[in-house]
């Protein structure tokens, strides 16, 4: 049993590892996480495909990074992501703090849930999944969440602080075992798509959004 | 001393910085601000005092940590700056949103200094203090191939009129894909490769970029064949029309 065994991966370690592999990844290491990684086999092994291709007659000068001295305007739209994304997060750390984040959806009868699952191409199971904080923010794509900001029409950080901070269990769902479950460990984006009864329409939909 | 890093390599160890980033590191950390930050301003390489990208990421981090907005404000723009530089050579402009692009990675890249510390995994940014530039392809790579999957070519290279099932090809040209020639006759290849039809594009990506066996006797064993689903007889006559195909290309 190798190191990796015993340790938790994400799909963007996988991907890192790959890129960090000299000189390119190999079909041994994809092998090793695809074996871990299984339901993302096709993914993975195109990233590896995407990597190695790029690496082809390339030499190290060609990636190699040469800079100008001058910001311009994507850089200066990066530096506006990176505020916001800074000011949700610490805002995600302060509430966490202080007991919750501000959950957008809280105040949602099951009727707006239904509006807003149809406002967005999805349904109401999904649309659960993102009340209950139950997919993983890094995985979504940006146009995803900004979708998701205009159909809730709240600050965009909102939205980041919510999918950010941990599950929730909703105090009034009802259980069938005695107790409150734990929430589990968060799905990706892809799996939530894929696992929450969506037509084929719709996965497609929000998986290019 | 730099902060260790928590990221695992594969096979356990801690993933480490290279002794030149290290050194660096411990420089810049002895030195005042303003003297760092006129350092991470160096764009010549070749200059002594260049900080390499992956010091320029720890100090951004080591910044991130103590919450000082300030020094992430100057230290951050430069880092982009770099990367921009690259996708501008790297992100072909032949595809239709190549600015936007350009942007969303920027963006994103931003972001992961944002969130570094925080949420499901805290610690991403270790692999761009331990090889920035193939760190950064990743991420770029990841994106842009999304961009790509919606504009494949559907202009096929055809096969050769002679061409038949049985006929004996050389496929000698398949080798290139392997031995990591020099950039000029790879470049002709590559733009080929993507002018196969995608099965055989897939059975030469996998048996001679990947080094997949086309085949294997082990039930067990991930080959070219069990991850198209098809059989080892398959795969090789797919390899072969490649071959046809960019042999004829080739000429």
């Amino acid at each position: 049993m190798s190191y990796l065994d015993t340790q938790p991966m994400s799909l963007s370690d996988a991907k890192y590892h790959l890129a960090l592999a000299i000189p390119s990844p190999n079909a041994e290491l994809l092998d090793e996480m695809v074996r871990r990684l299984p339901e993302h086999a096709v993914d993975l092994t195109e990233f590896a495909i995407a990597l190695a291709l790029d690496r082809l007659g390339a030499t190290e000068d060609d990636t190699a990074e040469t800079s100008s001295t001058e910001t311009s305007s994507a850089v200066s739209k990066a530096m506006s992501r990176f505020h916001n994304r800074l000011y949700a997060e610490k805002k995600a750390a302060l509430s966490s703090s202080e007991g919750s984040v501000g959950n957008p959806f809280a105040s949602m009868p099951r009727s707006e849930l239904k509006t807003f699952a149809r406002a967005i191409n999805a349904n109401l199971p999904f649309v659960m999944k993102l009340r209950d904080r139950q997919i993983r923010e890094d995985t979504m794509s940006e146009g995803f969440k900004r979708r998701v900001t205009e159909a809730l029409e709240v600050p965009h950080d909102v939205v980041i602080a919510h999918f950010s901070a941990p599950a929730e269990v909703r105090l009034d769902a009802r259980f069938k075992a005695e107790g409150k479950p734990e929430p589990g460990a968060k799905q990706t984006f892809e799996e939530a798509v894929r696992g929450s009864a969506l037509t084929s329409e719709q996965q497609e939909y929000l998986l290019k959004l | 001393m730099a902060t260790p890093l928590n990221k695992h390599y594969p096979d356990g160890r801690p993933y480490f910085r290279p002794p030149a980033v290290e050194a660096a590191i411990d420089e810049l950390l002895g030195q005042d601000f303003a003297t760092a930050c006129r350092r991470a301003a160096i764009t010549d390489r070749d200059s002594r005092e260049y900080v390499p990208s992956e010091a320029l990421v720890h100090l951004i981090r080591d910044a991130r940590r103590r919450n000082d907005e300030a020094s992430m404000d100057v230290l951050l723009p430069i880092l982009l700056r770099r990367c921009e530089s690259n996708l501008r050579t790297k992100v072909s402009s032949d595809l239709p949103n190549a600015e936007y692009i350009r942007e969303e990675i920027l963006g994103l890249f931003s972001e992961l200094f944002a969130a570094d510390g925080a949420g499901s995994n805290p610690d991403q940014l270790d692999f761009f203090e331990v090889h920035f530039n193939q760190a950064f392809q990743g991420l770029r790579i990841d994106i842009v191939r999304q961009e790509e999957r919606k504009t494949l070519n559907r202009t096929y290279l055809p096969l050769p009129d002679e061409y038949e099932d049985d006929s004996n090809v050389d496929e000698s040209v398949l080798k290139y894909f392997q031995t990591a020639p020099n950039q000029e006759s790879t470049l002709g290849l590559k733009e080929a490769l993507q002018m196969l039809p995608p099965d055989e594009r897939r059975a030469v990506e996998l048996c001679h970029i990947l080094g997949y066996d086309e085949e294997s006797e082990d039930p067990n064993k991930r080959t070219a064949a069990t991850i198209c689903g098809v059989t080892g007889r398959t795969i090789r006559n797919r390899l072969k029309r490649a071959a046809a195909r960019l042999s004829s290309y080739k000429e």
